[in-house]
Protein backbone atom coordinates (compact mmCIF):
# COMPACT_ATOMS: atom_id res chain seq x y z
CA UNK A 1 0.00 0.00 0.00
CA UNK A 2 2.59 2.38 1.14
CA UNK A 3 4.51 1.86 -2.03
CA UNK A 4 1.58 2.61 -4.51
CA UNK A 5 0.75 5.89 -2.26
CA UNK A 6 5.07 6.78 -2.79
CA UNK A 7 4.36 5.83 -6.55
CA UNK A 8 1.53 8.68 -7.16
CA UNK A 9 3.46 11.03 -4.23
CA UNK A 10 6.55 10.52 -6.90
CA UNK A 11 4.54 10.97 -10.07
CA UNK A 12 2.88 14.46 -8.17
CA UNK A 13 6.39 15.68 -7.30
CA UNK A 14 7.19 15.50 -10.76
CA UNK A 15 4.86 17.55 -11.99
CA UNK A 16 6.17 20.16 -9.36
CA UNK A 17 9.59 19.80 -10.54
CA UNK A 18 8.87 20.51 -14.06
CA UNK A 19 6.92 23.40 -13.39
CA UNK A 20 9.72 24.40 -11.13
CA UNK A 21 12.28 23.85 -14.10
CA UNK A 22 10.33 25.59 -15.96
CA UNK A 23 10.32 28.60 -13.57
CA UNK A 24 14.76 27.75 -13.44
CA UNK A 25 14.17 29.07 -17.04
CA UNK A 26 11.47 31.35 -17.15
CA UNK A 27 12.89 33.64 -14.60
CA UNK A 28 16.57 33.18 -16.08
CA UNK A 29 17.77 31.22 -13.27
CA UNK A 30 19.76 28.57 -14.59
CA UNK A 31 23.42 30.13 -13.58
CA UNK A 32 22.08 31.63 -10.17
CA UNK A 33 24.02 28.58 -8.78
CA UNK A 34 27.38 28.89 -10.45
CA UNK A 35 28.62 25.09 -9.30
CA UNK A 36 26.75 21.64 -9.14
CA UNK A 37 25.74 20.13 -7.13
CA UNK A 38 26.34 22.52 -4.44
CA UNK A 39 25.42 25.85 -4.67
CA UNK A 40 28.16 28.59 -3.81
CA UNK A 41 29.96 25.22 -2.37
CA UNK A 42 27.35 24.83 0.39
CA UNK A 43 24.01 21.89 0.44
CA UNK A 44 21.72 25.26 1.62
CA UNK A 45 22.73 27.95 0.26
CA UNK A 46 21.43 31.62 1.18
CA UNK A 47 18.19 31.34 -0.60
CA UNK A 48 17.51 34.77 -2.39
CA UNK A 49 16.47 35.51 -6.54
CA UNK A 50 18.09 33.10 -8.74
CA UNK A 51 19.66 31.31 -6.06
CA UNK A 52 15.95 30.61 -4.54
CA UNK A 53 14.40 29.26 -7.62
CA UNK A 54 17.12 27.13 -8.72
CA UNK A 55 18.10 25.67 -5.82
CA UNK A 56 14.15 24.90 -4.99
CA UNK A 57 14.43 23.06 -8.11
CA UNK A 58 17.65 21.04 -6.96
CA UNK A 59 15.65 20.28 -3.48
CA UNK A 60 12.64 19.11 -5.15
CA UNK A 61 14.90 16.63 -7.52
CA UNK A 62 17.02 15.43 -4.30
CA UNK A 63 13.30 14.41 -3.24
CA UNK A 64 11.86 12.94 -6.07
CA UNK A 65 15.37 10.90 -6.10
CA UNK A 66 14.79 9.48 -3.00
CA UNK A 67 11.36 8.92 -3.40
CA UNK A 68 12.40 6.54 -6.56
CA UNK A 69 15.20 4.75 -4.33
CA UNK A 70 12.69 4.36 -1.72
CA UNK A 71 9.86 2.69 -5.02
CA UNK A 72 13.19 0.48 -5.44
CA UNK A 73 12.95 -1.18 -2.01
CA UNK A 74 9.45 -1.80 -2.00
CA UNK A 75 9.13 -3.06 -5.67
CA UNK A 76 12.57 -5.28 -5.64
CA UNK A 77 13.98 -8.73 -4.76
CA UNK A 78 16.20 -7.52 -1.41
CA UNK A 79 19.35 -8.59 -3.70
CA UNK A 80 18.39 -6.28 -6.16
CA UNK A 81 17.81 -2.83 -4.50
CA UNK A 82 20.62 -3.71 -2.28
CA UNK A 83 22.78 -3.73 -4.95
CA UNK A 84 21.00 -0.89 -6.56
CA UNK A 85 20.54 1.38 -3.86
CA UNK A 86 23.86 0.21 -2.14
CA UNK A 87 26.50 -0.18 -4.95
CA UNK A 88 25.42 0.94 -8.58
CA UNK A 89 23.41 4.13 -7.52
CA UNK A 90 26.03 5.29 -4.86
CA UNK A 91 28.50 4.50 -7.34
CA UNK A 92 27.20 6.76 -10.04
CA UNK A 93 26.47 9.40 -8.18
CA UNK A 94 29.66 9.94 -6.22
CA UNK A 95 31.66 9.62 -9.55
CA UNK A 96 29.33 12.47 -11.27
CA UNK A 97 30.05 15.01 -8.01
CA UNK A 98 33.91 13.77 -8.61
CA UNK A 99 33.65 14.65 -11.92
CA UNK A 100 32.04 17.92 -11.50
CA UNK A 101 34.12 18.84 -9.09
CA UNK A 102 37.29 18.20 -11.12
CA UNK A 103 35.58 19.70 -14.47
CA UNK A 104 34.73 22.83 -12.72
CA UNK A 105 38.46 22.87 -11.00
CA UNK A 106 40.38 21.95 -14.07
CA UNK A 107 37.69 22.36 -16.93
CA UNK A 108 37.63 19.45 -18.73
CA UNK A 109 35.73 16.29 -17.84
CA UNK A 110 37.72 13.64 -15.80
CA UNK A 111 37.93 10.16 -17.30
CA UNK A 112 37.47 7.72 -15.15
CA UNK A 113 34.45 9.44 -12.74
CA UNK A 114 33.40 9.06 -16.16
CA UNK A 115 33.63 5.80 -16.79
CA UNK A 116 32.40 5.25 -13.62
CA UNK A 117 29.23 6.80 -14.13
CA UNK A 118 28.90 4.94 -17.10
CA UNK A 119 29.45 2.17 -15.20
CA UNK A 120 26.73 2.83 -12.54
CA UNK A 121 24.19 3.08 -15.73
CA UNK A 122 25.33 -0.34 -16.94
CA UNK A 123 24.76 -1.87 -13.38
CA UNK A 124 21.59 -0.32 -13.52
CA UNK A 125 20.39 -1.82 -17.03
CA UNK A 126 22.08 -4.97 -15.37
CA UNK A 127 19.11 -5.06 -12.98
CA UNK A 128 16.30 -3.45 -15.35
CA UNK A 129 17.17 -7.03 -17.35
CA UNK A 130 16.93 -9.48 -14.11
CA UNK A 131 13.60 -7.04 -12.86
CA UNK A 132 10.50 -8.06 -13.11
CA UNK A 133 6.67 -6.10 -13.07
CA UNK A 134 6.61 -2.80 -11.19
CA UNK A 135 9.86 -3.42 -10.31
CA UNK A 136 11.31 -3.37 -13.33
CA UNK A 137 9.73 0.14 -13.99
CA UNK A 138 11.37 1.43 -10.59
CA UNK A 139 14.99 0.74 -11.77
CA UNK A 140 14.07 2.08 -14.99
CA UNK A 141 12.89 5.25 -12.83
CA UNK A 142 15.99 5.26 -10.85
CA UNK A 143 17.98 5.33 -14.38
CA UNK A 144 15.95 8.15 -15.47
CA UNK A 145 16.08 10.39 -12.01
CA UNK A 146 19.76 9.46 -11.81
CA UNK A 147 20.37 10.52 -15.88
CA UNK A 148 18.36 13.62 -15.13
CA UNK A 149 20.43 14.42 -11.90
CA UNK A 150 23.53 14.22 -14.73
CA UNK A 151 21.66 16.14 -17.32
CA UNK A 152 21.31 19.01 -15.15
CA UNK A 153 24.28 19.22 -13.74
CA UNK A 154 25.45 19.56 -17.01
CA UNK A 155 23.79 22.30 -17.71
CA UNK A 156 25.33 24.14 -14.79
CA UNK A 157 28.86 22.87 -15.74
CA UNK A 158 28.35 23.34 -19.07
CA UNK A 159 26.70 26.89 -19.24
CA UNK A 160 23.43 25.84 -20.10
CA UNK A 161 24.09 24.27 -23.61
CA UNK A 162 20.71 23.86 -25.48
CA UNK A 163 21.14 20.39 -26.15
CA UNK A 164 21.92 19.64 -22.97
CA UNK A 165 18.76 21.74 -21.67
CA UNK A 166 16.52 20.01 -24.27
CA UNK A 167 17.52 16.03 -23.20
CA UNK A 168 16.88 17.25 -19.51
CA UNK A 169 13.05 18.22 -20.76
CA UNK A 170 12.89 14.79 -22.63
CA UNK A 171 14.00 13.44 -19.74
CA UNK A 172 11.58 14.66 -16.93
CA UNK A 173 8.36 13.93 -19.28
CA UNK A 174 10.03 10.13 -19.78
CA UNK A 175 10.44 9.75 -15.81
CA UNK A 176 7.20 11.80 -15.13
CA UNK A 177 5.14 8.98 -17.74
CA UNK A 178 7.49 6.20 -15.75
CA UNK A 179 6.29 7.11 -12.40
CA UNK A 180 2.30 7.38 -13.58
CA UNK A 181 3.11 3.70 -15.03
CA UNK A 182 4.42 2.82 -12.08
CA UNK A 183 1.57 4.28 -9.97
CA UNK A 184 -1.48 2.96 -12.14
CA UNK A 185 0.05 -0.68 -12.11
CA UNK A 186 0.84 -0.73 -8.39
CA UNK A 187 -2.72 0.21 -7.70
CA UNK A 188 -3.63 -2.53 -10.63
CA UNK A 189 -6.04 -0.53 -11.72
CA UNK A 190 -7.71 -1.49 -15.55
CA UNK A 191 -10.46 -0.60 -17.34
CA UNK A 192 -12.77 -2.58 -19.41
CA UNK A 193 -12.56 -0.45 -21.96
CA UNK A 194 -10.70 -1.42 -25.52
CA UNK A 195 -7.62 0.99 -26.00
CA UNK A 196 -8.13 3.13 -28.80
CA UNK A 197 -6.52 2.24 -31.81
CA UNK A 198 -4.32 5.64 -32.23
CA UNK A 199 -3.57 6.17 -28.20
CA UNK A 200 0.11 5.23 -28.70
CA UNK A 201 0.63 7.14 -31.81
CA UNK A 202 -0.95 9.86 -29.93
CA UNK A 203 1.20 9.79 -26.73
CA UNK A 204 3.99 9.72 -29.20
CA UNK A 205 3.27 12.45 -30.83
CA UNK A 206 2.30 14.25 -28.18
CA UNK A 207 5.89 13.71 -26.71
CA UNK A 208 7.36 14.88 -29.75
CA UNK A 209 5.74 18.07 -29.79
CA UNK A 210 7.11 18.46 -25.80
CA UNK A 211 10.60 17.66 -26.77
CA UNK A 212 10.15 20.16 -29.83
CA UNK A 213 8.59 22.91 -28.00
CA UNK A 214 11.95 22.46 -25.98
CA UNK A 215 14.22 22.55 -28.62
CA UNK A 216 12.28 25.78 -29.69
CA UNK A 217 12.32 27.49 -26.35
CA UNK A 218 15.91 26.71 -25.53
CA UNK A 219 17.32 28.16 -29.31
CA UNK A 220 15.29 31.09 -28.74
CA UNK A 221 12.82 30.38 -31.49
CA UNK A 222 9.66 30.85 -29.32
CA UNK A 223 9.34 34.52 -30.77
CA UNK A 224 10.66 34.33 -33.96
CA UNK A 225 7.21 34.28 -35.31
CA UNK A 226 5.15 37.07 -33.40
CA UNK A 227 2.54 37.55 -35.86
CA UNK A 228 -0.63 35.27 -35.45
CA UNK A 229 -2.38 33.05 -37.05
CA UNK A 230 0.06 33.43 -40.11
CA UNK A 231 3.91 33.94 -39.65
CA UNK A 232 5.68 36.53 -41.43
CA UNK A 233 2.44 37.37 -43.11
CA UNK A 234 2.34 33.77 -44.37
CA UNK A 235 0.83 30.33 -43.37
CA UNK A 236 4.01 28.95 -43.60
CA UNK A 237 6.61 31.44 -44.64
CA UNK A 238 9.38 30.07 -47.41
CA UNK A 239 13.20 31.03 -47.54
CA UNK A 240 13.46 31.71 -44.31
CA UNK A 241 16.07 30.54 -41.07
CA UNK A 242 14.97 26.74 -40.25
CA UNK A 243 14.00 28.17 -36.17
CA UNK A 244 11.17 29.59 -38.30
CA UNK A 245 10.66 25.87 -39.90
CA UNK A 246 10.58 24.70 -36.11
CA UNK A 247 8.48 27.00 -34.81
CA UNK A 248 5.98 26.32 -37.67
CA UNK A 249 6.22 22.74 -37.10
CA UNK A 250 5.27 23.20 -33.26
CA UNK A 251 2.06 24.89 -34.46
CA UNK A 252 1.28 22.74 -37.02
CA UNK A 253 1.71 19.39 -34.85
CA UNK A 254 -0.40 21.24 -31.92
CA UNK A 255 -3.25 20.67 -34.63
CA UNK A 256 -2.58 17.60 -35.61
CA UNK A 257 -2.41 16.51 -31.41
CA UNK A 258 -5.73 18.38 -31.18
CA UNK A 259 -7.36 16.50 -33.73
CA UNK A 260 -5.95 12.92 -32.68
CA UNK A 261 -6.87 13.68 -28.95
CA UNK A 262 -10.27 13.98 -30.10
CA UNK A 263 -10.66 10.87 -32.19
CA UNK A 264 -9.28 9.03 -28.94
CA UNK A 265 -12.11 10.92 -26.34
CA UNK A 266 -14.50 9.95 -29.08
CA UNK A 267 -13.72 6.59 -29.46
CA UNK A 268 -13.10 5.79 -25.46
CA UNK A 269 -15.61 7.65 -24.14
CA UNK A 270 -18.03 5.58 -26.19
CA UNK A 271 -18.31 2.41 -23.92
CA UNK A 272 -15.94 3.63 -20.97
CA UNK A 273 -17.12 5.35 -17.31
CA UNK A 274 -15.64 6.82 -14.44
CA UNK A 275 -11.88 7.52 -14.95
CA UNK A 276 -11.14 6.76 -18.57
CA UNK A 277 -14.17 8.79 -19.34
CA UNK A 278 -12.92 11.41 -17.40
CA UNK A 279 -9.34 11.03 -18.73
CA UNK A 280 -10.50 10.48 -22.39
CA UNK A 281 -12.63 14.24 -22.36
CA UNK A 282 -9.49 15.64 -20.46
CA UNK A 283 -7.14 15.39 -23.37
CA UNK A 284 -8.99 17.75 -25.95
CA UNK A 285 -10.08 20.37 -23.12
CA UNK A 286 -6.10 20.09 -22.21
CA UNK A 287 -4.96 20.51 -26.22
CA UNK A 288 -7.38 23.58 -26.03
CA UNK A 289 -5.57 25.34 -23.27
CA UNK A 290 -2.68 24.66 -24.34
CA UNK A 291 -2.91 25.89 -27.91
CA UNK A 292 -4.31 29.33 -25.96
CA UNK A 293 -1.69 29.09 -24.00
CA UNK A 294 0.63 29.19 -26.85
CA UNK A 295 -0.77 31.95 -28.15
CA UNK A 296 -0.88 34.15 -24.75
CA UNK A 297 2.53 32.99 -24.77
CA UNK A 298 3.37 35.18 -28.35
CA UNK A 299 1.33 37.45 -27.42
CA UNK A 300 2.52 38.07 -23.85
CA UNK A 301 6.35 38.00 -25.31
CA UNK A 302 6.94 35.05 -23.37
CA UNK A 303 5.66 35.84 -20.04
CA UNK A 304 5.91 34.12 -17.11
CA UNK A 305 2.65 33.00 -16.31
CA UNK A 306 1.78 31.83 -19.81
CA UNK A 307 4.83 30.04 -20.57
CA UNK A 308 5.10 27.95 -17.06
CA UNK A 309 1.56 27.09 -17.70
CA UNK A 310 2.19 26.13 -21.18
CA UNK A 311 4.65 23.74 -19.83
CA UNK A 312 2.01 22.60 -16.86
CA UNK A 313 -0.36 21.64 -19.34
CA UNK A 314 1.90 19.72 -21.53
CA UNK A 315 3.23 17.58 -18.44
CA UNK A 316 -0.42 17.17 -17.83
CA UNK A 317 -1.52 16.18 -21.43
CA UNK A 318 1.49 13.58 -21.04
CA UNK A 319 0.19 12.10 -17.97
CA UNK A 320 -3.35 11.92 -19.15
CA UNK A 321 -2.32 10.05 -22.39
CA UNK A 322 0.16 7.56 -20.39
CA UNK A 323 -2.70 6.84 -18.03
CA UNK A 324 -5.26 6.20 -20.68
CA UNK A 325 -2.63 4.18 -22.03
CA UNK A 326 -2.31 1.70 -19.16
CA UNK A 327 -5.63 1.56 -17.95
CA UNK A 328 -6.64 0.17 -21.60
CA UNK A 329 -3.72 -2.37 -21.34
CA UNK A 330 -5.33 -5.68 -22.69
CA UNK A 331 -5.19 -8.35 -19.97
CA UNK A 332 -1.54 -9.55 -19.51
CA UNK A 333 -0.44 -13.71 -20.13
CA UNK A 334 0.73 -15.33 -17.42
CA UNK A 335 5.18 -14.59 -16.78
CA UNK A 336 7.17 -17.78 -17.23
CA UNK A 337 8.00 -19.21 -13.92
CA UNK A 338 11.86 -17.51 -12.35
CA UNK A 339 14.31 -18.92 -10.38
CA UNK A 340 13.95 -16.22 -7.19
CA UNK A 341 16.79 -13.66 -6.71
CA UNK A 342 16.07 -13.19 -3.11
CA UNK A 343 13.17 -12.57 -0.32
CA UNK A 344 11.40 -9.60 -1.64
CA UNK A 345 11.41 -6.98 0.68
CA UNK B 1 25.93 95.04 9.81
CA UNK B 2 26.76 94.64 6.12
CA UNK B 3 29.93 93.30 6.60
CA UNK B 4 27.88 90.64 8.58
CA UNK B 5 25.60 89.85 5.79
CA UNK B 6 28.70 89.39 3.24
CA UNK B 7 31.07 87.71 5.74
CA UNK B 8 27.89 84.94 6.19
CA UNK B 9 27.30 85.00 2.17
CA UNK B 10 30.32 84.08 1.84
CA UNK B 11 30.53 81.29 4.46
CA UNK B 12 27.23 79.97 2.52
CA UNK B 13 29.28 79.76 -0.51
CA UNK B 14 32.28 78.65 0.83
CA UNK B 15 30.84 75.76 2.93
CA UNK B 16 29.82 73.28 0.23
CA UNK B 17 32.18 74.40 -2.06
CA UNK B 18 34.89 73.14 0.55
CA UNK B 19 32.68 70.00 0.76
CA UNK B 20 32.96 69.71 -2.46
CA UNK B 21 36.79 69.77 -2.70
CA UNK B 22 37.10 67.49 0.11
CA UNK B 23 35.69 64.67 -1.95
CA UNK B 24 38.02 62.19 -3.37
CA UNK B 25 37.40 59.73 -6.37
CA UNK B 26 38.20 56.57 -7.07
CA UNK B 27 39.74 55.38 -10.19
CA UNK B 28 41.69 52.18 -11.43
CA UNK B 29 41.54 49.79 -14.19
CA UNK B 30 39.78 46.31 -14.87
CA UNK B 31 43.03 43.91 -15.94
CA UNK B 32 42.23 40.62 -18.02
CA UNK B 33 44.89 38.04 -17.58
CA UNK B 34 44.19 35.09 -19.08
CA UNK B 35 43.86 34.56 -22.81
CA UNK B 36 40.22 36.18 -23.70
CA UNK B 37 38.11 34.21 -25.55
CA UNK B 38 37.70 34.20 -29.63
CA UNK B 39 34.98 36.90 -30.19
CA UNK B 40 32.07 34.15 -32.10
CA UNK B 41 29.79 35.29 -34.47
CA UNK B 42 26.24 36.15 -33.27
CA UNK B 43 23.68 34.36 -35.26
CA UNK B 44 20.93 36.37 -36.16
CA UNK B 45 20.35 34.82 -39.41
CA UNK B 46 17.23 34.23 -37.96
CA UNK B 47 15.63 37.65 -39.16
CA UNK B 48 16.41 39.16 -42.23
CA UNK B 49 17.01 42.88 -40.84
CA UNK B 50 19.44 41.63 -37.92
CA UNK B 51 21.27 39.41 -40.68
CA UNK B 52 21.95 42.49 -42.51
CA UNK B 53 24.71 43.23 -40.40
CA UNK B 54 27.15 40.51 -39.60
CA UNK B 55 28.32 40.84 -35.72
CA UNK B 56 30.73 39.33 -33.26
CA UNK B 57 29.50 38.32 -29.89
CA UNK B 58 30.60 41.28 -27.43
CA UNK B 59 29.94 39.65 -23.95
CA UNK B 60 34.05 40.12 -23.57
CA UNK B 61 35.98 42.63 -24.56
CA UNK B 62 39.25 42.67 -24.09
CA UNK B 63 42.62 44.96 -25.42
CA UNK B 64 46.04 45.10 -23.99
CA UNK B 65 44.80 43.04 -20.95
CA UNK B 66 42.00 45.34 -19.91
CA UNK B 67 38.30 44.61 -19.73
CA UNK B 68 35.89 46.99 -21.24
CA UNK B 69 32.13 47.12 -19.85
CA UNK B 70 32.67 45.94 -15.86
CA UNK B 71 30.42 47.83 -13.73
CA UNK B 72 32.48 49.11 -10.64
CA UNK B 73 30.38 50.34 -7.88
CA UNK B 74 30.77 51.50 -4.10
CA UNK B 75 28.59 48.70 -2.85
CA UNK B 76 29.00 49.03 0.94
CA UNK B 77 30.32 52.48 3.27
CA UNK B 78 28.48 55.16 1.54
CA UNK B 79 25.26 57.04 2.68
CA UNK B 80 22.09 56.40 0.29
CA UNK B 81 22.57 59.52 -1.12
CA UNK B 82 23.24 60.20 -4.84
CA UNK B 83 25.46 63.12 -5.95
CA UNK B 84 24.77 62.52 -9.39
CA UNK B 85 22.80 64.59 -11.51
CA UNK B 86 19.56 62.57 -12.14
CA UNK B 87 17.42 64.61 -14.07
CA UNK B 88 18.16 63.55 -17.46
CA UNK B 89 17.22 60.01 -18.41
CA UNK B 90 19.26 57.02 -18.84
CA UNK B 91 18.78 55.67 -22.76
CA UNK B 92 19.25 52.20 -23.58
CA UNK B 93 18.46 52.00 -27.10
CA UNK B 94 18.20 49.15 -29.78
CA UNK B 95 20.17 49.49 -32.49
CA UNK B 96 21.38 47.55 -35.48
CA UNK B 97 19.42 44.42 -33.39
CA UNK B 98 21.90 45.02 -30.35
CA UNK B 99 21.69 46.75 -27.16
CA UNK B 100 23.11 50.75 -26.94
CA UNK B 101 25.30 50.86 -24.96
CA UNK B 102 25.71 47.41 -23.35
CA UNK B 103 26.60 48.69 -20.58
CA UNK B 104 25.62 51.64 -18.51
CA UNK B 105 24.53 52.98 -15.12
CA UNK B 106 21.45 54.74 -13.26
CA UNK B 107 20.55 55.91 -9.69
CA UNK B 108 17.36 54.62 -8.10
CA UNK B 109 14.67 57.03 -8.49
CA UNK B 110 16.21 58.18 -12.07
CA UNK B 111 14.13 57.62 -15.24
CA UNK B 112 15.34 55.00 -17.73
CA UNK B 113 13.93 55.27 -21.06
CA UNK B 114 13.87 52.33 -23.61
CA UNK B 115 14.21 53.20 -27.69
CA UNK B 116 14.07 51.76 -30.68
CA UNK B 117 16.02 52.34 -33.41
CA UNK B 118 15.13 49.64 -35.43
CA UNK B 119 11.76 49.03 -38.09
CA UNK B 120 11.58 45.32 -36.64
CA UNK B 121 9.70 44.40 -33.55
CA UNK B 122 11.42 44.14 -30.56
CA UNK B 123 10.13 43.04 -26.82
CA UNK B 124 12.31 45.00 -24.16
CA UNK B 125 11.90 41.97 -21.47
CA UNK B 126 13.90 43.19 -17.79
CA UNK B 127 15.27 41.47 -14.66
CA UNK B 128 16.25 42.30 -11.52
CA UNK B 129 17.40 38.98 -10.45
CA UNK B 130 14.83 36.17 -10.98
CA UNK B 131 12.07 38.81 -10.99
CA UNK B 132 10.57 40.66 -14.31
CA UNK B 133 10.78 44.06 -13.97
CA UNK B 134 8.74 44.88 -16.95
CA UNK B 135 8.07 43.29 -20.63
CA UNK B 136 7.00 45.00 -23.36
CA UNK B 137 6.84 45.16 -27.06
CA UNK B 138 8.47 47.61 -29.32
CA UNK B 139 7.36 47.00 -32.92
CA UNK B 140 9.04 49.64 -35.32
CA UNK B 141 11.80 52.84 -34.94
CA UNK B 142 8.03 54.69 -34.65
CA UNK B 143 7.46 53.07 -31.24
CA UNK B 144 7.61 55.94 -28.41
CA UNK B 145 9.98 55.37 -25.87
CA UNK B 146 9.14 52.83 -22.80
CA UNK B 147 9.59 55.11 -19.41
CA UNK B 148 10.60 53.64 -16.37
CA UNK B 149 11.73 54.69 -13.10
CA UNK B 150 14.57 52.31 -11.34
CA UNK B 151 13.13 51.72 -7.88
CA UNK B 152 15.43 49.07 -6.57
CA UNK B 153 19.09 48.39 -6.66
CA UNK B 154 21.17 46.06 -7.95
CA UNK B 155 21.68 44.74 -11.95
CA UNK B 156 19.18 45.67 -14.30
CA UNK B 157 19.37 43.35 -17.29
CA UNK B 158 18.00 43.50 -20.47
CA UNK B 159 16.78 40.93 -23.11
CA UNK B 160 14.82 40.76 -26.27
CA UNK B 161 12.88 36.76 -26.73
CA UNK B 162 12.53 37.57 -30.45
CA UNK B 163 16.55 38.22 -30.70
CA UNK B 164 17.60 36.37 -28.20
CA UNK B 165 21.60 37.51 -28.76
CA UNK B 166 20.45 40.76 -27.38
CA UNK B 167 21.90 41.49 -23.89
CA UNK B 168 21.66 45.11 -22.15
CA UNK B 169 22.82 45.56 -18.31
CA UNK B 170 22.00 48.96 -16.20
CA UNK B 171 23.95 48.76 -12.74
CA UNK B 172 21.71 50.66 -10.59
CA UNK B 173 22.88 51.77 -7.16
CA UNK B 174 21.53 53.78 -4.47
CA UNK B 175 24.47 56.02 -4.02
CA UNK B 176 25.55 57.07 -7.46
CA UNK B 177 28.95 55.67 -6.33
CA UNK B 178 29.87 54.02 -10.07
CA UNK B 179 31.42 53.67 -13.11
CA UNK B 180 31.42 51.58 -16.07
CA UNK B 181 35.29 50.10 -17.30
CA UNK B 182 35.90 51.93 -20.86
CA UNK B 183 37.76 50.55 -23.79
CA UNK B 184 41.03 50.77 -22.27
CA UNK B 185 39.47 48.90 -18.92
CA UNK B 186 39.86 52.04 -17.03
CA UNK B 187 37.36 53.55 -14.91
CA UNK B 188 36.55 56.51 -12.05
CA UNK B 189 34.20 57.56 -9.77
CA UNK B 190 33.91 60.95 -8.85
CA UNK B 191 32.67 63.01 -5.48
CA UNK B 192 33.62 60.28 -3.15
CA UNK B 193 33.54 61.54 0.59
CA UNK B 194 36.84 60.59 2.23
CA UNK B 195 36.34 57.32 3.76
CA UNK B 196 36.49 53.22 3.99
CA UNK B 197 34.29 51.55 1.19
CA UNK B 198 33.96 48.69 -0.20
CA UNK B 199 33.94 48.42 -3.84
CA UNK B 200 32.41 46.02 -6.42
CA UNK B 201 33.18 44.86 -9.74
CA UNK B 202 30.48 43.10 -12.15
CA UNK B 203 31.24 42.02 -15.18
CA UNK B 204 28.21 39.80 -16.85
CA UNK B 205 30.12 36.74 -17.95
CA UNK B 206 33.11 36.29 -15.17
CA UNK B 207 30.75 38.23 -12.18
CA UNK B 208 31.77 39.60 -9.13
CA UNK B 209 34.97 40.79 -7.39
CA UNK B 210 35.56 43.29 -3.80
CA UNK B 211 37.79 45.39 -3.16
CA UNK B 212 38.29 47.46 0.23
CA UNK B 213 39.21 51.13 -0.23
CA UNK B 214 40.04 54.22 1.77
CA UNK B 215 39.23 57.85 -0.03
CA UNK B 216 40.94 60.42 1.38
CA UNK B 217 40.36 63.80 0.87
CA UNK B 218 40.76 65.58 -2.69
CA UNK B 219 42.81 62.93 -3.38
CA UNK B 220 42.38 59.92 -5.63
CA UNK B 221 42.13 56.29 -4.26
CA UNK B 222 43.59 53.66 -6.75
CA UNK B 223 41.77 49.74 -7.20
CA UNK B 224 42.50 47.16 -9.51
CA UNK B 225 39.92 44.79 -9.99
CA UNK B 226 41.67 41.10 -11.35
CA UNK B 227 39.84 39.03 -14.13
CA UNK B 228 41.57 35.65 -15.30
CA UNK B 229 38.63 33.80 -17.62
CA UNK B 230 38.18 31.55 -14.80
CA UNK B 231 35.57 33.18 -12.86
CA UNK B 232 31.66 32.36 -13.66
CA UNK B 233 28.40 34.65 -13.35
CA UNK B 234 25.83 34.09 -11.35
CA UNK B 235 22.45 34.29 -12.80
Amino acid sequence: MWVRRLAVAAAFLTLVLIVAGGLVTNTDSGLACPDWPTCFGSPMPRMVGGVLVEHTHRLIATAVGLCTLALCVGTLPRRLWLLLCGVFAPLLLTSAFVAARLQQRDGSLPVLPTVLVLGGFAGCAWAFARARGPGRLSVLALALVMAQGLLGGLTVVYRLPPTVLVLHLATSMLFLAVALVLAWRLSDARAATPRSPLLWATAGLTYFQIVLGAAIRHTGAGLVCTDLPYCRGALWPSGVHPSVHLHMLHRAVAFAVLALVLWNAARLARGATGVVKLLAWAGPALVVAQIALGVLTILTFKDLLPVTAHLLVAALLLADLVSLLVLTRPAEAPEPAREPLGAPA
Amino acid sequence: MTKLRIAAMALGCALPLAALAADGSIEGTVDFSGKPPTPVKLHREADPYCAKKPMTDPSVLVKNGKLENVWVHVSKGASGSAKADTSKPVEMDQKDCMYTPRMTTAVVGQKIQAKNADPVLHNVHTYLGATTVFNKGMPNEKTPPIEYVAKEEGMMRWKCDVHPWMRGYIGISKNGLQAVSGADGSFKIDNVPPGKYTVESWHEKYGTKTQEVTVEAGKPAKATFKYDGTEKATG
